[in-house]
């Protein structure tokens, strides 16, 4: 469409043309991780990041979203060039020399740039599928990027419907549920076990990576009370206070097992340090309430024979990280019909997309026409300077009418136009038809959406 | 057809649609739940009308035969699970309470009706109205806390084998199941209790003798022991697991010994019932 452009126009119309949505970027697949990091922008630099961007590139709108597997440049702009553009500029911020990272950089356009970012709301295009955090981690980038000022009516529709896109296909699909890690894994295990894991006692054996992550996620779930155990007292005394947590000396474990409701189990012992006898004594003690008990140690900590004791539930590095599997693969199950919702939203948004369009060439096109009659009806009072104030009011209100007239069909069927799937004439072709160009932004228009 | 039975049969269909809904959300989106819970109180509604109707225009409480006895504790059933359970209802405690009346109304409805005029002389006696409905609700008690017992062992054995499939993760906790077990003999309990308590004073006024021991009396004794064991052992003990369980399973067979096996096979004062 910009062959309609000789190179002049495209000089005077600098603003003109229709509004491009365009996303440049890179993620896990198409870059290592080394071009990743180069890459990235952190959260702090990001208003700084966009201030940049807006001067060496002309946009009218833009939001980055920088994570540990993405760095995505998300622009309204008015020339299928700015991608290059964006794509130059992400490369000089960073520092890069040379064009190899470009190679590793993605190009997506108007609805395809959508469709990327609702896949990416969605958790699809995640290293993780269904994760959450990214939504988290989009919502925080557009939230930056608003308050700086760099949205206007286009991104914060994209970006409030990319959201709601996220949040619906998590509720209406199974793709954000079960086990993410081995972390989640365990405390989703407890849930099916215990109800309230706030009244839960964890206590923790040794302290290696993943048991702190384990109790991590059963403190996120809600469990308080923390007991810690360790070999070493002062190294004991130092988790319990990061965990807000009592210590309990390693003699004392027996007396101190049955009061726990979950047992994170991972020293570096190289015999078992819970038998079956100590935990068949603690479930006696506690009348049958279960315990789970999650040996993570390698070799183990548990003996494995005290999977047998009713009320014990024994799960060891494996066990968790087959159900992590597991659900991962139901959760790819799940990709299909995510998908599904992706597309049906991707309809919705872009009817929307192309109405949002027709907004300044409508408003163009009206400014102009009543410019026209404003600078008649002056003239004519030039002219004619015995006119009576009554008789001013009636040419005022009939130069008005007759605006209004002919404004009205080619304004409804402009809109109508836009807005269908056929466009049978662009944004362009009716700027140039009707003289006008559109103003660049629309900033009264920010909270429309 | 006529009106009992239209509204009838839309009572069987919400509760069968909610039980669908509830099976289908098991493990899944929680949306449906909600819509299901929806469908089971418009059933049950209906159903309240049903009995009411059914109660006005035989001028007596209709529990006077199995068939409106049947259909009184599928009303019990689901009253207590839509009344006792939080905002959020576990979608297969849910789909158990459905099938339970689907399977009680649905049996009971081709069961032959009550001729309406004739009314045994043993049964007109302001006893018997208490005596029927607590002893039928504390059925409907007992049956759910069965059904609880019974997901409570597939849950232990999910775990144990480390099977967490959709319908492991579908199921409710452990705890939550043992909980909702322990909740319905406690409304089960007391309401049977008064029921053969009001039993043996409409007996005294209706035959003379507090207690008989007729097959229907034994059995249900034998239920009210295996019910006060189990409470004995969960709420004094405090013991959790498969022993509280297996009291589960034994006192609902008892329940359905006393409920429908004293009236198949064995003679006694109380087998008019039909």
């Amino acid at each position: 469409m910009l062959a309609y452009y000789s190179a002049d126009s495209i000089a005077t119309h600098s603003e003109v043309g229709r509004m491009r949505l365009v996303v440049v970027g890179l993620n896990h697949k198409t870059a290592p991780v080394e071009t990743r990091e180069q890459l990235s922008i952190e959260e702090s630099q990001l208003p700084k990041a966009l201030a940049d961007l807006r001067a060496s590139v002309q946009l009218s709108e833009s939001v980055i979203l920088s994570t540990c597997n993405r760095t995505e440049v998300y622009a309204c702009c008015a020339f299928d060039s700015h991608g290059d553009s964006i794509a130059k500029w992400l490369g000089s911020y960073c520092n890069l020399s040379g064009e190899s990272y470009l190679a590793h950089l993605y190009r997506l356009q108007d609805e395809k740039a959508a469709h990327h970012l609702f896949r990416v709301a969605s958790g699809i295009d995640s290293m993780v599928t269904g994760e959450y955090q990214v939504l988290a981690q989009l919502k925080n980038a557009y939230t930056i990027a608003r308050e700086s000022g760099f949205t206007g009516s286009v991104l914060n529709y994209l970006f409030h419907h990319a959201i709601s896109v996220g949040k619906r296909v998590r509720t209406e699909t199974a793709i954000g549920r079960g086990a993410f890690s081995v972390g989640s894994a365990a405390a989703r295990l407890a849930e099916s076990i215990f109800e309230d894991l706030k009244g839960c006692t964890v206590m923790i054996l040794g302290a290696g990576k993943m048991a702190e992550q384990t109790v991590a996620h059963l403190m996120s779930t809600g469990t308080k009370n923390v007991l810690v155990a360790n070999r070493t007292e002062l190294r004991a005394a130092a988790l319990a206070t990061r965990y807000g947590a009592r210590a309990v000396d390693f003699d004392d474990l027996e007396a101190a097992l049955p009061t726990a409701d979950i047992v994170v189990a991972s020293t570096s012992a190289r015999e078992p340090i819970i038998t079956q006898d100590m935990l068949k004594r603690s479930i006696v003690k506690r009348r049958g309430r279960p315990m789970f008990v999650i040996d993570i140690a390698v070799p183990r900590n548990v003996e494995p024979a005290a999977a047998n004791i009713e009320g014990v539930f024994l799960y060891n590095i494996d066990d968790l990280q087959a159900v992590v599997e597991k659900d991962r693969i139901a959760r790819s199950a799940e990709i299909e019909r995510a998908e599904c919702i992706i597309a049906q939203e991707l309809i919705r948004f872009a009817e929307r997309f192309r109405s949002l369009e027709a907004v300044p060439v409508i408003t163009a096109i009206r400014d102009k026409f009543e410019t026209i009659r404003e600078t008649e009806v002056a003239k004519l009072k030039r002219k004619f300077p015995d006119l009576s104030p009554d008789q001013l009011s009636g040419i005022d209100a009939m130069t008005r009418s007759i605006v209004n007239k002919i404004c009205h069909d080619p304004v409804i069927r402009i809109k109508e136009f836009l807005s269908s799937e056929e466009c049978p004439i662009n944004a362009d072709l009716l700027c140039q038809l009707f003289g006008v160009c559109p103003k660049d932004e629309q900033s009264e228009e920010v909270d429309r959406t | 057809m006529s009106t009992d039975a239209i509204i009838l049969l839309f009572t069987i269909g919400c509760y069968t649609a909610a039980g669908a809904l509830f099976i289908w959300s098991v493990g899944g989106p929680s949306a449906k739940t909600k819509s299901a819970t929806i469908l089971a109180t418009i059933g049950l509604a209906a159903h309240t009308g049903l009995i009411v109707a059914t109660g006005i225009r035989a001028g007596h409480p209709p529990f006077t035969n199995l068939r409106e006895s049947l259909t009184f504790v599928g009303w019990a059933v689901m009253a207590i699970f839509l009344t006792t359970r939080r905002a959020r209802k576990p979608a297969v405690l849910g789909a158990a309470a459905s099938l339970i009346c689907v399977i009680a109304v649905g049996f009971g409805s081709v069961l032959p009706k009550s001729t309406n005029d004739y009314l045994l002389p043993a049964l007109k006696n302001k006893w018997s109205i208490v005596h029927v409905a607590t002893s039928l609700a504390g059925y409907a008690g007992f049956v759910l806390a069965f059904c609880s017992a019974l997901l409570h062992t597939v849950q232990e054995s999910l775990l144990r084998n480390k099977r967490t499939n959709r319908l492991q993760q579908g199921l409710p906790s452990l705890d939550a199941l043992d909980r909702f077990s322990y909740k319905m003999v406690a409304i089960g309990f007391p309401l049977f209790t008064v029921g053969i308590v009001t039993g043996s004073l409409w007996a005294q006024s209706a035959w003379g003798s507090y207690w008989s021991w007729d097959p229907k009396e034994t059995w249900s004794l034998v239920t009210w022991l295996v019910y006060a064991a189990y409470l004995h052992v969960r709420a004094l003990h405090g013991r959790r697991g498969r022993l509280a369980n297996r009291l589960l399973v034994i006192g609902f067979i008892c329940t359905l010994i006393t409920f429908f096996g004293v009236n198949f096979f064995a003679g006694g004062l109380h087998s008019y019932n039909w």
